[in-house]
């Protein structure tokens, strides 16, 4: 990749115990996010999407989980951080919004409160100030008037002015990387867009990077720079957006776009993936994807796949023509087939 | 935030009327003679039971007798005993003080107890410190009031000789003394549920999306645990104490009984014992008028914690 | 049949087997209370069998009698033998208790169901009857229901279980509006069953693992009011003797043998104690947030012997 990164997760791997066993819900992620730029990540539901991203920030209860493997922010390793210099991390350097801004929000609290207890908190400064810098976000993320939306309590807000909160919230200490796990999946349609906008414009304005979490293709057309799909615990294909929708190379990724409803092509049917992904108690030595996969073979089911880059170099053979550099993808198909 | 104080007063005092008159047809349902229990099945004179009955409105139907007993109650007269002779509210007045003491005393011991043990056991789930505080809160709310009382009677008071084992002092302060056990021994029997209820309810919460989302802003582990879940954890907590602080007005007749204190407890029983209907009713109305005005108080403060009771 | 279903899309099964539950039922705590349980039952049951000698036949030369291996906890002060008395009693004290949970069971599971179910005028009556029950500080309500239907153990349980249905009818009605809306519920509706076989035979199922774990803790709680009420004469009226009231026979001598006192309280704690455990394991297994879960270590430990088991 030809920008710095800003993040590099390495072999990320996390079990979880449920009450059903040890869960492997990631198995050896591997990510590299650029600076300032909105990189999407996307797979359906139990996919790991959410999972990675809580990982980032620790946010796993510490006796049901454990991880190993790197997460590299700006050069230092998140993960041998001690609980105290990551609480400096949280919500200074990378901060995170969620799926659902109801819950998100502590309902007893004024959204004033909430906010600015984030800024005196990591900007060691006092209530006044606190106060002003809230005053200023919130007018930034189009909460109007803010003086007066400053004593509003969360329930007294619209699910969109919620998520708002949220995201002013978020970039109170101008972070690096914004996390945004789902961040319109509870909104209305109509509301989604604005919000989305709202964490574009904000990521130019601040240079902030984002990972933006999401299981709608959609959405990663939109706003995406980069983006990577996962599928049972593992990434298994990274590109530019629109190399993505150009030359998907992995099945998966090509079965997802092909699902995508499109208006006006008249078909009657949508295409859809048959099956359902593998439950993750054991570790899987082959492709999680084999068993729906039209492709699948011999190689697929033995050996544990690796993450293969498709240089340019490679690339200039044969079928995959036109991927460019920064292609990566987990198939022995797809890197057969070049 | 007026309107609904207003709301809730007016409910109270709904619901203390019914319950006056369920107090009154029950205690009055199994028809038995007031005079025999007045004169103690002692002879009387035809004219002298002519002016009890009189005295006592026995001659009016019943509902007559409920409006009556209603009306003088809320002018604060709650009508003569039938075995004292004396007035209800003379009796009541002498030993409220007593057992509103060692309510209060309980009240404060056990929410200084139970609440920090519930969260200590929440913040560390399923650890040892967990698991040893509860099985001796277990054990506290196991062992029936009295016990505990008459347990630590035996050890504190006969054998240590640290506190009086029965009676009350003079003053409230001298009270401080007397009642410690008795309040002591209350107090034990309410911490096992309130801390189990704050425990289970602060592991919610810590649970809850708004305790990650503050995790992942960066606040430290003790502003989240006390500062954003703890706030909410109180509210079922306190629905949780209001009505163990009711359950310890009946909690106190017990521990009055086992330290010989002489509060309105004892007076209860005995006339429950000797069928005194006047006595009972006055003082079953009493502690519900009481018990409503402790629900009050904490709606009010539910309102004073909670946005959206005190904004709708 | 299986196999067809997954070869129509061509792909293997995913879920083989069934997977064992990690964090089990019959946890150590809810070992210990069953083995209490069962022993208290079975000696309450068998208490003619067991026991030599007669509860209520009194034999003066053994008063007060000290423990020895005549009387093995040592005699009353009429010279009942201590243990067989104990056994006795936890007949009364268990029966009834029963009495009081079965009691608020069949009138309270119909009613909150009711309430939950058609809402509306139901609800707003069952909810305002609950209201008035609970203006009563717990006991209390008990205490007056005595007072007016006379002092016997069978008005106490009847009496105590009005005071336990509030919660109960609660309980349902809260866990019936969650169920109410659920597809199966609609499902159920839509095919025309009846009412009475939604409730009954839909949602009550679904609703009985936190109704089981909650009539445990009641029972427990039933024990220990129903003691309450015998300490203070207004339960079980002699020679009928439950624990309660021998506790409070027993405090009158607490300086010959204080066993007198802490036996039967003993039995109270114990039983008491069991129930809890088994309501909390009931609990804890139904709610998978508070189950304990072993270590990673651990589950590897047990899959890694099962594989070399299979391989050796």
């Amino acid at each position: 990749m030809a920008e710095h990164s800003l993040l590099s997760i390495k072999d990320l791997r996390v079990d979880l115990m449920s009450i059903r066993g040890i869960v492997y819900a990631l198995d050896g992620v591997n990510l590299e996010l650029g600076e300032g730029l909105i990189h999407g990540l996307v797979g359906e539901s139990g996919c790991g999407k959410s999972m990675t991203a809580r990982s980032i920030l620790r946010l796993h209860d510490g006796k049901r989980s454990r991880m190993s493997g790197e997460i590299l922010f700006e050069g230092k390793n998140l993960l041998s951080l001690s609980e105290r210099e990551m609480q400096d991390v949280r919500g200074k350097q990378i901060s995170m919004i969620f799926q659902d801004p109801m819950n998100s929000l502590n309902p007893l609290y004024t959204i004033g409160e909430q906010i600015s207890e984030t800024v005196r908190r990591h900007e060691k400064c006092g209530k006044t100030a606190a106060k002003a810098r809230t005053l200023q976000l919130l007018g930034k993320v189009g909460i109007n008037p803010p003086d007066r939306r400053y004593r509003q309590y969360p329930f007294e807000l619209s699910g969109g002015l919620q998520q708002r909160v949220m995201i002013a919230m978020a970039s109170a200490c101008r972070p690096k990387l914004l996390i945004a796990d789902e961040p319109t999946t509870a909104l209305d349609v109509t509301i989604q867009a604005h919000v989305l906008e709202l964490i574009h414009s904000l990521s130019g304005e601040m240079g902030m990077s984002v990972l933006l979490i999401t299981h709608n293709f959609g959405i990663v057309a939109e706003v995406c720079d980069r983006v990577s799909v996962m599928y049972a615990g593992r990434i298994v294909e990274t590109a530019d957006t629109r190399d993505i929708f150009r030359h998907p190379a992995h099945p998966y990724t090509k079965a997802l776009i092909e699902s995508i409803p499109k208006a006006g092509t008249g078909e009657e049917y949508l295409p859809t993936i048959p099956g359902t992904p593998p439950e993750l108690f054991e570790r899987d030595p082959g492709c999680p994807y084999r068993d729906r996969c039209p492709r699948a073979g011999e190689a697929c089911k033995v050996r544990p796949m690796d993450e293969r880059i498709v240089t340019a170099k490679e690339l200039a053979t044969e079928q995959l023509q036109g991927i460019e550099a920064g292609h990566t993808v987990a198939c022995w198909q797809a890197a057969q087939a070049r | 935030m007026f309107r609904y104080v207003l709301k809730r007063i007016v409910q109270m005092i709904l619901i203390v009327l019914a319950a006056s008159v369920l107090i009154f047809v029950m205690v009055r349902v199994t028809p038995s003679d007031p005079i025999a229990s007045m004169t103690k099945g002692k002879r009387i004179s035809q004219e002298t039971r002519e002016a009890l009955v009189r005295q006592y409105h026995l001659d009016k139907s019943q509902p007559e007798q409920y409006l009556i007993w209603i009306k003088n109650a809320i002018r604060g007269d709650l009508g003569d005993s039938f075995e004292k002779k004396q007035p209800v509210t003379t009796l009541i007045a002498d030993r409220l003080p007593t057992t509103l003491q060692i309510v209060l005393m309980s009240s404060i011991l056990a929410l200084l107890l139970s609440i920090p043990i519930g969260v200590l056991c929440a913040v560390h789930m399923n650890s040892a410190v967990d698991r040893i505080l509860s099985s001796v809160t277990l054990i506290l709310v196991a062992s029936p009031v009295f016990l505990t009382g008459i347990v630590l009677s035996l050890i504190f008071a006969m054998k240590l000789r640290w506190f009086p084992s029965f009676g009350t002092g003079k003053t409230f302060v001298e009270n401080l003394r007397y009642l410690f056990l008795p309040s002591l021994a209350l107090a034990f029997s309410m911490v096992a549920l309130i801390a189990r209820i704050t425990r289970s309810n602060m592991i919610e919460q810590l649970h809850s999306g708004y305790a990650q989302a503050a995790v992942a802003k960066g606040m430290p582990r003790r502003t989240v645990i006390w500062k954003h879940c703890f706030k909410n954890a109180l509210i079922p907590v306190i629905t949780v104490a209001s009505i163990q602080i009711g359950t310890m007005v009946v909690g106190a007749v017990l521990v009055e009984n086992v330290f010989a204190l002489g509060g309105i407890g004892d007076v209860l029983i005995s006339s429950i014992k000797s069928s005194d209907y006047p006595v009972v009713q006055g003082i079953t109305l009493l502690l519900v008028v009481l018990f409503a005005l402790i629900n009050l108080i904490v709606d009010i403060v539910y309102a004073w914690i909670d946005p959206r009771i005190r904004l709708e | 049949m299986n196999k067809d279903k997954y070869s129509l899309f061509g792909h293997r099964p995913m879920i083989k087997t069934r997977r064992r539950k990690e964090g089990r039922l019959f946890t150590v705590p809810m070992v210990i209370s069953l083995v209490i349980l069962l022993t208290v039952i079975f000696a309450c049951i068998f208490a003619p069998l067991i026991s030599p000698y007669s509860p209520t036949e009194q034999n003066l030369p053994d008063s007060l009698a000290l423990p020895s291996m005549r009387h093995l906890l040592g005699a009353d002060k009429v010279g009942r033998d201590l243990l067989t008395r104990l056994f006795y009693g936890g007949r009364t004290t268990l029966l009834s208790a029963i009495g009081v949970v079965a009691f608020s069971v069949v009138v309270g599971v119909p009613l909150g169901l009711a309430a939950g179910y058609y809402g509306g005028i139901a609800d707003v009556v069952i909810g305002r009857v609950c209201d008035l029950v609970l203006s009563f500080p717990s006991l209390l309500l008990a205490f007056v229901f005595v007072a007016g239907f006379g002092r016997s153990m069978a008005n106490a349980v009847i009496a105590l279980g009005i005071v336990y249905l509030p919660m109960l009818i609660r309980l349902v009605r809260s866990l019936t509006l969650i169920e109410k809306n659920k597809t199966y519920v609609e499902a159920a509706g839509s095919i025309g069953y009846s009412d009475a076989r939604i409730l009954f035979f839909h949602i009550l199922p679904n609703c009985v693992s936190s109704i089981i774990s909650q009539i445990t803790l009641d029972l427990a709680y039933a024990i220990l009011d129903l003691a309450s009420l015998s300490f203070l004469g207004l339960g079980v009226q002699p020679p009928t003797a439950d624990w309660g009231a021998m506790l409070d026979e027993g405090r009158n001598f607490l300086l010959q043998n204080p066993l007198l006192a802490l036996a039967p309280g003993i039995a109270i704690i114990l039983t008491v104690v069991a129930l809890n455990l088994f309501s909390d394991g009931l609990h804890q297994y139904f709610e998978p947030l508070q189950r304990e879960l072993p270590s990673f270590d651990k589950v590897e430990k047990r899959a890694g012997k099962k594989k070399e088991a299979v391989y050796g």
